[in-house]
């Protein structure tokens, strides 16, 4: 081993001590912050992209058919053609609309969708989000509720919840007598995507015609695919969309959800901009303790150099001193970063509980734990930055000591 | 003035000064010395005359304003400085006021480092050999920071031989030490030098101890004269 490296691995590990030097575990610590921060934070962001994606699946499917808002007619052989695909897991019709919905006196306004629940592979997989009420009670006189919207009007399993529809009101203009749709309540569902479980309801896609008067028309199949990588669906929705006649169209999950995804990308990269300077803090602590190092070592580059070492081996001496800071910050950051987050809904826990803002949490993250997911792309790219970084940090004292006259360096104080 | 042997250092009119301010200091003028090979020479002065900025410039760890100074025959000037850090490492070895040992590495490590950095064989039976010259046989792998001040100084006068240097340059070596301490380095150093065959210029403000050299010089008003 060249003397540079040996001496540079004595001096963060001297000999005879227990502990290694207190300056190597300084910088260690800056960087392990700096690094754990970052993984912490990349990894709930994957975490929360994740959920998201499949809270967005879970509701609408991987892609969707319909004629833009149109009633579509007479697709029985649409939906037997792509059902047969063999890529195809599961093809659902469906319509939907808006009504005006009341329990007693409480109204609310929910974006209903009637499912075909006849279909033996559901899309939306309705029965085992319900935490109140049981599928096999459904008929065509009977609706689910999203429990923020059950919460809202007072109902609950069994409750009756009377229904107008924009067509009765259209006929109480013409001076009809006007009679809601009587329903029973019966089950609630909780996806856990806000979006979806605060104001809609679901029923059978016969009931929705009845309401909607659209005789066997519906307004788009929701499909599910055996593969969900985004590449696959996007294949799908282009082959699809080939096949089809004019009037309809096929939209990925990622078109029916194009601006929250946009959002969501948008805060993504306005975190990778705000870790860049927690990089920088980091780089900063390995460079300050480093350069302290040097200045404590004035004397003994001097003394390196009156022996004969030539200045490049000086600079690597210290080059590699931050390079092996920043290995251990950032395997030291890495380890406390995913300990950290396997610990992390007792953390939350006391965390809400001594800021009292729990109910917070749930409502505008509508996760209520913390979903993490470890992407090898973002350690990978971690590591590389913080090995880079930290080397080149440790470069600064690296030339300052390279390029000290001996003379000067042994008669400093 | 002995006229036999090898001519290891020379230097002649070597001038050097400071600029602090505006105030020009001229610390060394004119300054001529000749050191044979085996030979011993001692420079006395008082402080702050130039010794030290001397030794700098007879180890070209700082360039003289003027004069002329060669190693062993070889014009120091014409080294390359690319090649100077080595040439210096692999010639001469330095002995300090205060010792300079590098405290993260044992006593042996110290002594083998010097070997390592000018890129030479790190021959431990020779590190060995020395330390135990010194009297520190037991300390080998001691740490530098558990040894009394002349018990350094010893280590840095091994190190400063692993090389099997030419010439050795010894600045106060005893400076930091009381005189019972004093006077064993400084017996080592003398005996050591001359077992190994090495020439020493040796800055000193002890009379005594400058008086045991073959030649004993004096720096004064810039220049050396004989004591
Ligand atoms: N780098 C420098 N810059 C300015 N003045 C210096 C420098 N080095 C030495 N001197 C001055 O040169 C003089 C001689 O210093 P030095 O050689 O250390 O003396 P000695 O070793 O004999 O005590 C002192 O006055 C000192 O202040
Ligand atoms: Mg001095």
């Amino acid at each position: 081993m060249p003397w540079y490296l040996q001496l540079a691995l004595r001096q963060l590990f001297p000999k005879g001590r227990r502990w290694p030097s207190f300056f190597f575990l300084l910088s260690v610590l800056g960087v392990s912050l700096g690094v754990m921060i970052l993984v912490i934070t990349q990894s709930v962001m994957g975490g929360f992209d994740k959920e998201h994606n499949a809270k967005m699946i879970m509701t609408s499917g991987h892609a969707d058919v319909n004629a833009g808002g149109s009633v579509m007619h007479n697709s029985g052989a649409l939906i037997a053609a792509i059902s047969a695909r063999p890529e195809t897991l599961a093809a659902v019709p469906y319509a939907q609309g808006i009504v005006m919905l009341t329990h007693g006196n409480h109204p609310a306004f929910p974006f209903i969708r009637g499912l075909d629940l006849s279909q033996p592979r559901q899309v939306v997989p309705v029965g085992e989000l319900l935490i109140a009420g049981d599928i096999a009670d459904m008929d065509d006189d009977a609706v689910l509720l999203s429990s923020r919207l059950s919460q809202a009007i007072g109902a609950w399993v069994g409750s009756t919840v009377e229904v107008y529809t924009p067509l009765m009101i259209e006929k109480l203009k013409a001076d009809e007598v006007m009679l809601p749709r009587r329903l029973r309540v019966c089950g609630i569902y909780e996806t856990g995507w806000t979006p979806f479980d605060s104001n809609t309801m679901v029923c059978s896609l016969p009931l929705m015609q009845d309401l909607y008067e659209l005789g066997d028309g519906i307004h788009g199949i929701s499909i599910l695919l055996r593969d969900e990588r985004d590449e696959s669906v996007w294949k799908y929705a282009r082959s699809l969309g080939a096949e089809l006649g004019r009037s309809q169209r096929v939209q990925t999950w990622m078109d029916m959800n194009r601006d929250f995804l946009w959002v969501l990308a948008l805060e993504k990269n306005m975190m990778m901009f705000l870790m860049l300077f927690i990089i920088l803090v980091a780089s900063f602590a390995i460079a300050a303790a480093q350069l302290l190092t040097v200045l404590r070592k004035t004397r003994e580059i001097g003394l390196l150099e009156a022996m004969g070492a030539r200045p490049l081996h000086l600079g690597l001496l210290y080059c590699f001193q931050g390079f092996f800071i920043g290995l251990a910050g950032t395997l030291l950051g890495m380890a406390g970063a995913v300990l950290a987050l396997h610990y992390r809904d007792p953390v939350i826990a006391t965390l809400a509980a001594i800021t009292q803002s729990q109910a917070a949490l749930e409502q505008f993250y509508q996760f209520s734990h913390l979903p993490v997911y470890y992407d090898p792309a973002d350690f990978i790219l971690i590591s590389i930055a913080t090995l880079t970084i930290s080397t080149l940090a440790g470069l600064i004292p690296a030339i300052r000591a390279a390029y000290m006259k001996p003379a000067e360096a042994l008669r400093s104080e | 003035m002995n006229t036999q042997g090898e001519i290891i250092l020379r230097a002649e009119a070597l001038a050097k000064g400071f600029t602090i301010g505006t105030a020009r200091v001229e610390v060394l003028c004119g300054a001529d010395i000749l050191v044979r090979a085996g030979k011993s020479v001692s420079i006395r002065g008082e402080s702050g005359c130039g010794k030290t900025t001397l030794l700098n410039i007879l180890s070209r760890m700082e360039n003289p304003d003027s004069g002329l100074l060669q190693w062993q025959g070889r014009e120091v000037a014409q080294i390359r400085p690319a090649r100077l850090a080595r040439e210096r490492g692999r010639f001469m070895g330095m002995v300090f006021q205060s010792y300079y040992l590098v405290p993260e590495l044992d006593v042996i490590g110290n002594v083998l480092l010097a070997a390592k950095v000018a890129g030479m064989k790190a021959d431990k039976a020779r590190a060995r050999e020395l330390l135990e010259r010194v009297g520190l046989k037991e300390r080998l792998f001691a740490s530098p920071l558990t040894l009394s001040g002349g018990e350094r100084q010893r280590v840095a006068v091994a190190r400063a031989l692993m090389n099997r240097p030419a010439l050795m340059l010894a600045d106060e070596p005893t400076g930091n030490l009381d005189e019972k301490s004093g006077a064993v380095v400084m017996d080592m150093l003398l005996a050591i030098c001359a077992e190994q065959g090495a020439s020493l210029v040796l800055v000193t403000h002890n009379r005594a101890f400058a008086a045991r050299a073959d030649e004993s010089l004096v720096l004064h008003d810039g220049r050396l004269i004989p004591a």
